[in-house]
């Protein structure tokens, strides 16, 4: 089963088109790898999923559902998480904070809904259901900092906690692993698995291969704007195209 | 047939006006990033100078038009751009979007201080159309003027003359290029500064052609009347999207024509009274609808605000004990003033009830809003209607209108504050609803109806708050997609609209609420004439009508309890959602949030404050006019003071309110005693005066502006260091220096002034000399203080070596890290 | 090849405000020489230039060219200096003609009929476009017309970020050629490129950029053995 279904998707830029008519499933509890060369469309991509960009052609489903309407925070709400290539931290509030008032939005519009995705009501309270993200980003001996004042790689951690907190059954990640350094990449490599043993499933760009080859199940190469080969990481290493996207052809 | 031609060319004529002035905008803006809101008051000022030029009698005067046209165009105007972008527009670059708002700002009103101070008098000043004004030509009957003639050509020169510097000159397609990649102009060896420089004297010459041509078409100079109409132009800039000049030109037209169309319809505003002056608002309507239609950047990654800007919550007990030390402070200081200081001081703290709105919308949800002093003003006029306004079922009617107010505001509201806040929310409601139906019940069955009250109850207040609020939603809900210099614009033009159709509104509105009283149950006139007398409040039975001390408490203790609100609801979970949606509103989005709901709320919510305070302020004057103290200008002051203070803090508020309403007034009133005692120096000091009073603020917002944590982070930083140890000598003799001539000033020892000049210095003096001694000693050491940039988790051995280097045997650094994060 | 370098880097820390992102990279370019820059994205390799370009002041290290530290030169004061920068994407306004293009170029202080000789015989298709809106040529003609400034101002140092990015690969090497030709009129070129192979039938000497630090340098025949791996997800420390 799929969690996420792209349809035909085409962005344009004026004259420019940033993705040509693609089409990509995401299955449910695995991890989907997203890679290519600069411009490639990648991020593109990742906007028009969570609805930061509306696309020119194409549809969108989620969970069965058509979402390529629907607004951004309507798709957060059904299950779709993602963090930002640029990151987008509330850089006036702690490392806590930041994953607290997470927790909290979600505390808000999940207000008259069914009540299971509702903090602090039988189930978690807001403190626990942070204390729990931050355990599992392993940040708590920064917890109380600014997050100004940390590392890109541990502020990387911090958007992905605080995605989290939506419990989304999409993750997205959008080169998570830029800024971390060796052991926090492989640790990282390491949550990322767990986090589809309880029915995540993840779409992943990154350029760090080493984490993608190592993770994924399934890696997407896109280029121009259209993805050129799909395959296991083994495969893709050894993908004659995928080289030439990379290198340029061998002339 | 004739009167189409006259009413067309007339559109036509102030068309072309308002789109030279607005092509100048869209110039400046497209090539340095900022909204040049002190346009219009270039366009003033010089207008100003060329009448001096050609037509004043005691000095300048009688120069032939060429030449004064000449001077003023190609002298003066490119001069005032040149300066301006050198001296201050070129250190906005990278600024966040309120510093870039707030410092035209601040040189828009310095232009209005300086041309106050330079043409002070209320001489006549009347500048007359080019060739006279019974040069005319005739198409048909329709006379035609050679002013409104040689307008239009003008308009029509310069935009070829714009086009051919654009597009045929080398120095037009560097501005180009630099709207285009500024980056790659530097690439290229170009220098964007040059290109910047020469749009910016450009801008200032489009600015004083307008001015000097439209001018004429006034009665009189007049320095706000002339500003306005400048402004104007900036709805035509919005409608080419601050980029297109022919789409810029042909909005100016547009305007134009339609003020004019709307006056021959209306027959200048004779026929439909209420519309009367929509007449002169009309632009800022059309600048509202435009904004509102304007498409809107999406949402992106990447946007998150780099600015500096940092501000610390503070906790609710450390907020509660500070408002108790206030209130003593404000309650010790009242022993030694006059009734006149007392006065001045009350007005202070009103109107920092009014910024405190400010504190909640831009400084912890960075929604920018210019008309603080509009929702203010409503405020106040909802509060006398209700409590003055005439007719005996006025009460009744009120009240029922605020319960059905009341319900809609919590009902936009309410969802936005969680679970708690709903159910606190529907209570407040029920509870205040409850009361009000109860208080007017009592009063029209005792028979003296709710009008023509001596005093202003409490249930006045809560109105203007409500009725206020209720505005605040109303103006929030089609501008929710607005952000930055939009939303404030929009706010501004709203401003402009409440100065012109509300305060200036003579008719009285009847109005009859189902299944209550016979036929005209509310009906008022909604500013008189010009004038509201607004009573002074009255409950607990306290006397404020006669005790100004009572009145100045009541300010206080309103503002520290507004105060420790705001404290609270900033370190709640609503408080944490609004920093969030400042910080990056593409997260917030992303984890689900609809932000539409929450600015909603927090708008609805400022206006509120500012209403409340509205009303406060108003009942402390007693009077309230048409042009003082709520209109556009004085709100543009505050929002500046309030952004110079520290808008992000509440203490910043009450800088900016004080600031605003008593520190020029003070240093103006002490060179005015100066110049009595001192008669030989007299021209000097009345200059130093009028200096004080007309530029002060503008120039303190210029200077000041630029900080983007305001006064406030500054002070609490310098008393930082006081709280240590090592300065606990200087705290505690400056704090007992403080209080002996305090109490010299209360057995009448010494003046009230000789107090506030060895008072206020010793103030000043002390975080300096803290600091200054903590250096001192860090200085006997020869370690390096490049260690204290701590920047890292700093261990308590780390520490507890670095204390022993620098000399100091308490804990400063660690105070320091964590109350203001990085020093560096 | 002269012993002292036109430009070089020495042990720069760079990055955009408190990350840092080159962690001491020293490199060095003579005249004539071809300096390929390679490695994956966010190896820093843009970064460097910018550094070399005045786009980014170092946080430590020097920038030296001919010798004299120009880390606090602006890039304008550089580019009239005779430091040519073509950045990512195109480097041409979009919005300005093929024509007034050139005329931004005579910023350097060559004369623009010089500027239209050079460009417009190198490329006579840009003549018959010179009123068109650059934005509006095709995207090998846009790059042509960034490198017309590249052989019209004579600079003595020519520094290229992602030349190929988004062209059809006739195309990128069309471009090649050109650098080459211009590297034998004793311009020292410095290029960041992502597509390695078309690069290195050019360069002398090329890089590999990997997290901030120059993992490898040689001649181009010494490092391609590396490139697959440093691209496709080999760890650094295993090669």
């Amino acid at each position: 089963m799929n969690i996420l279904e792209i349809e035909e998707v085409t962005v344009r830029f004026g004259g420019h088109t940033a993705i040509n008519n693609m089409s990509l499933e995401v299955p449910v509890g695995t991890i989907t790898g997203l890679i290519g060369p600069n411009g490639a469309g990648k991020t593109t991509l990742f906007n028009v999923i969570s609805g930061l960009l509306p696309p020119s052609q194409g549809e969108v489903y989620f969970d069965g559902h058509k979402i390529t309407t629907i607004p951004p925070y309507r798709r957060a709400q059904i299950g779709l998480g993602r963090t930002f290539q640029r990151l987008e931290l509330f850089t006036s509030l702690t490392v806590k904070d930041n994953i607290r008032v997470a927790a909290e939005i979600r505390n808000q519009w999940s207000l008259g809904k069914n009540n299971d995705s509702r903090l602090g009501l039988g189930g978690l309270t807001i403190q626990e259901e942070v204390e729990k993200a931050i355990e599992l980003t392993g940040l708590a001996g920064i917890a109380d900092r600014q997050v100004t004042e940390i590392p890109t790689g541990q502020a990387r951690l911090v958007e992905l906690a605080r995605a989290l907190t939506l419990r989304p059954k999409l993750l997205m990640l959008d080169e998570p692993a830029s800024g971390q350094d060796e052991t926090e990449t492989e640790r990282f490599g390491n949550l990322l698995r767990t986090l589809t043993l309880n029915g995540i499933a993840i779409l992943l760009v990154e350029h760090d291969m080493g984490l993608v080859m190592t993770v994924c199940d399934l890696v997407h190469v896109l280029d121009f704007g259209e993805i050129i080969s799909i395959g296991t990481p083994e495969e893709i290493q050894t993908n004659k195209a995928v080289l030439d996207a990379y290198l340029g052809s061998e002339s | 047939m004739t009167q189409f031609i006259t009413f067309t060319v007339i559109g036509l004529a102030t068309g072309a006006i308002y789109a030279i002035a607005s092509a100048g905008l869209v110039v400046t803006y497209t090539t340095s990033g900022i909204f040049n809101f002190s346009h219009g008051a270039i366009g003033m000022f010089t207008a100003f100078v060329y009448w001096q030029l050609r037509w004043d009698d005691s000095w300048g005067g009688q120069w032939p038009a060429p030449i004064a046209l000449i001077f003023v165009l190609l002298v003066i105007a490119p001069l005032i751009g040149i300066l301006l972008q050198l001296a201050v527009m070129r250190g906005l670059e990278g600024t966040s979007e309120t510093t870039k708002l707030v410092i035209p700002i601040a040189v828009m009103l310095a232009f209005i201080g300086a041309t106050n101070w330079i043409w002070q008098g209320a001489e006549q000043r009347i500048p007359k159309p080019f060739f006279g004004r019974n040069a005319k030509w005739s198409i048909g009957d329709a006379y035609i003027t050679w002013h409104q003639t040689i307008i239009v050509i003008v308009a029509v020169l310069l935009a070829i003359g714009l086009r051919f510097l654009l597009f045929n000159t080398r120095a037009g397609v560097a501005m180009r290029a630099v709207v285009d990649n500024r980056e790659l102009v530097q690439l290229n060896g170009g220098r964007p500064d040059r290109a910047a420089l020469l749009s910016w004297a450009i801008g200032a010459i489009m600015a004083a052609i307008a001015g000097i041509l439209i001018s004429p078409l006034l009665g009189g100079l007049g320095v706000l009347a002339l500003t306005l109409l400048v402004v104007n132009a900036y709805a035509a800039a919005i409608f080419g999207r601050l980029r297109n000049l022919p789409l810029t030109f042909l909005g100016g037209l547009i305007i134009g024509v339609s003020v004019s169309y709307w006056n021959w319809l209306s027959g200048t505003g004779q026929k439909w009274p209420w519309l009367s002056e929509l007449r002169t608002s009309l632009p800022v309507v059309i600048l509202f609808v435009v904004l509102l239609l304007l498409p809107q950047d999406r949402l992106r990654g990447g946007r998150v605000s780099k600015t500096r800007e940092w501000f610390l919550a503070p906790t609710a007990g450390k907020a509660i004990v500070w408002s108790g030390i206030f209130i003593v402070i404000i309650a010790g200081l009242s022993l030694i003033l006059t009734l006149k200081w007392e006065a001045l001081l009350t007005r202070g703290l009103t109107m920092a009830v009014i910024a405190l709105s400010m504190v909640l919308l831009t400084g912890y949800a960075g929604e920018i809003n210019l008309a603080p002093l509009a929702f203010a003003g409503i405020g106040a006029i909802a509060a006398f209607q209700f409590e003055v306004g005439s007719g005996v079922e006025t009460g009744i009617g009120f009240a029922t209108l605020a319960v059905l107010l009341a319900v809609a505001f919590g009902f936009l509201v309410f969802p936005a504050f969680g679970i708690v806040g709903r159910k606190l929310f529907v209570s407040i409601i029920c509870f205040s609803s409850f009361v009000l139906v109860l208080v007017c019940v009592f009063d029209s069955t005792t028979g003296t109806g709710i009008a023509s009250r001596e005093t202003m109850s409490l249930t006045a207040f809560v109105i203007a708050a409500l009725v206020s609020g209720f505005t605040g939603a109303l103006v929030a809900l089609p501008a929710l997609r607005l952000r930055g210099l939009y939303l404030g614009l929009a706010t501004f033009a709203f401003a402009i609209f409440v100065d012109k159709m509300v305060y200036k509104q003579r008719q009285t509105l009847k109005l009859d609420v189902p299944f209550i009283g016979d036929g005209e149950d509310i009906s008022i006139n909604i500013f008189n004439n010009g004038a509201l007398n607004i009573p002074r409040p009255g409950f607990f039975g306290i006397d404020f009508v006669n005790n100004q001390w009572a009145m100045l408490i009541l300010s206080s203790i309103v503002f520290s309890g507004i105060s420790i609100c705001l404290v609270v609801l900033r370190r709640s979970s609503y408080g944490r959602q609004l920093t969030a949606m400042k910080d990056s509103p593409a997260a917030c989005a992303t984890l689900g949030m609809n932000m539409k709901r929450l600015k909603l709320s927090v708008f609805t919510l400022a206006a509120a404050i500012a209403g409340f305070g509205g009303a406060l302020h108003a009942s402390n004057l007693r009077t309230i006019q048409e042009d003082y103290p709520f209109t556009i200008w004085e709100g543009l002051a505050l929002f500046m003071l309030t952004v110079v203070g520290g808008i992000g803090y509440v203490s910043g508020a009450l800088i900016g309110g004080l600031v605003y309403a008593c520190a020029f007034v003070v240093m103006g009133d002490f060179w005015g005693k100066l110049a009595n005692d001192w008669g030989s120096f007299r021209w000097l000091f009345t200059v130093l005066q009028d200096f004080f009073l007309l530029l002060g603020p503008a120039l303190a917002g210029i200077g000041l502006g630029r900080n983007p944590s305001g006064i406030a982070s500054q002070f609490f930083e310098g008393y930082a260091s006081l709280k240590l140890k090592a300065n606990r000598a200087v705290l505690i003799i400056g704090l007992m220096g403080v209080v002996a001539v305090w109490g010299l000033r209360v057995i009448s020892v010494i003046d009230g002034w000789t107090f506030l000049l060895i008072a206020s210095p010793i103030l000043l003096l002390m975080p300096v000399i803290g600091e200054a001694n903590l250096e001192s000693k860090a200085r006997v050491s020869e370690s390096p203080l490049e260690l204290a940039g701590l920047d890292y988790d700093i261990s308590p051995e780390l520490l507890q070596e670095l204390d022993e280097k620098v000399g100091i045997a308490d804990n400063y650094l660690t105070t320091r890290t964590t109350s203001f994060g990085r020093r560096k | 090849m002269t012993s002292h370098p036109i430009l070089s880097l020495e042990n720069i820390y760079a990055g955009y405000s408190h990350i840092s992102i080159l962690k001491g990279v020293s490199l060095s370019l003579h005249s004539g020489q071809v300096y390929a820059l390679l490695g994956p994205n966010g190896g820093g390799k843009s970064t460097a230039l910018k550094v070399c370009s005045g786009q980014i002041k170092p946080n430590s290290g020097e920038l030296k060219i001919a010798g004299r530290s120009m880390q606090h030169a602006t890039p304008d004061a550089l580019a009239r200096a005779g430091l040519c920068t073509i950045p990512e994407g195109k480097g041409i306004f979009p919005n300005l003609t093929v024509h007034e293009n050139l005329v931004m170029m005579t910023n350097t202080g060559i004369a623009l009929e010089e500027i239209k000789t050079i460009a417009y015989e190198r490329f006579p298709q840009l003549s018959t476009r010179s009123t068109q809106l650059a934005g509006t040529l095709s995207g090998g003609e846009q790059q042509m017309l960034s490198m017309s400034r590249a052989l019209a101002t004579k600079p003595a140092i020519l520094l290229l970020d992602e030349l190929s990015m988004g062209l059809a690969p006739i195309i990128v090497k069309q471009l090649y050629e050109i650098v080459a030709q211009i590297a034998e009129e004793g311009i020292a070129v410095l290029v960041v490129e992502q597509f390695a192979r078309t690069v290195l039938g050019v360069a002398d000497t090329a890089g590999i950029m990997l997290n901030g630090q120059l993992l490898a340098e040689g001649l181009p025949t010494e490092i391609q053995h590396l490139l697959t791996s440093a691209y496709l997800g080999i760890k650094p420390n295993t090669l």
